[in-house]
């Protein structure tokens, strides 16, 4: 094909020089970045305090225990799960660990968001990801579930 | 891809200085299922407690006795600044509790407990 006279011809293929330069640009920030992400879990830690602590009409406060006697997680734990048999004790109650999610929903699923919170009493012996799967449980079954570690020192 | 590590000055450890390189040592995090996102580490005080329960503050290692003023000396004048600790997994609970309650006495109440997603590729490995 011939424009103005001349020996120019249409390109008909795309150019996608730039196209590939723009993707290995994205490619090089996103290797840099995504190892610098970080995932985890939002805790607290209550100050310990002398004060006592009044008496409450009806109890609140929900409280999980966990031991080793009831939930054999003193090294990590096989696979990306929990021990079958794990069980875990909520406000005094043994339960399957299983059952943990919708036994804090059912409790905790009508509390405004501010007082989702569980107290978590894991024993010094435990594996720390395997309490970390529990944590993880836990948040499962409720949203915005505020976790405070309880303290004995 | 692991970005290299670097080693901050200490003496201005949160400089503005932009540092992208990793902090602390290696670890073996935590596999769970659903951690929510924390952010970059950049802009928070990471304290890793490594597979022998020594403590680390970013890329320094700190001795337990003084973990609460190398916290704070940390921190510096930043305002509002978050800690996140990155505990091994094969750590008992005792070693990572020791060290939210040296974080608690530093003057922080919560903290973040850093794991990755089962099945992710290693992000602090």
């Amino acid at each position: 094909m011939q424009l103005n006279g001349s020996d120019m011809s249409l390109q008909s293929e795309i150019n996608i020089t730039p196209l590939v330069d723009v993707v290995l640009v994205l490619l090089i920030i996103f290797m840099v970045v995504v190892p610098l992400l970080l995932q985890g879990y939002d805790v607290d830690i209550p100050k310990t305090s002398a004060e006592p602590v009044p008496a409450q009409a009806e109890p609140l406060q929900v409280v999980l225990s966990i031991v080793p006697t009831a939930c054999r997680i003193l090294e990590p734990p096989a696979g990306e799960g929990l021990p079958a048999d794990c069980r875990v004790t909520l406000n005094e109650q043994e339960i399957p660990a299983t059952d943990l999610p919708a036994r804090l929903a059912e409790i905790l699923d009508g509390r405004p968001v501010n007082q989702r919170v569980l107290f978590l009493a894991a024993d010094d012996r435990l594996n720390y990801e395997g309490v970390l799967r529990i944590v993880d449980l836990a948040k499962s079954g409720v949203g915005d579930l505020q976790i405070e570690f309880l303290t004995t020192d | 891809m692991n970005p290299p590590r670097c080693r901050r000055p200490s003496t201005s450890r949160r400089s503005s200085t932009w540092c992208w390189c990793r902090k602390g040592p290696d670890v073996h995090l935590p596999n769970t299922t659903k951690p929510t996102e924390q952010g970059d580490e950049r802009g928070k005080i990471l304290v890793t407690i490594d597979q022998a329960g020594g403590l680390w503050i970013d890329d320094q290692p700190v001795p337990i006795e003084r973990f609460g003023e190398a916290l704070r000396a940390a921190v510096g004048t930043e305002q509002d600044p978050k800690v996140v600790i990155k505990g091994d997994a094969r750590l008992t609970f005792r070693e990572v509790r020791q060290a939210m309650l040296a974080v608690a006495q530093a003057g922080f109440q919560g903290v973040g407990l850093i794991a990755k997603r089962a099945g992710a590729e290693a992000k602090g490995d």
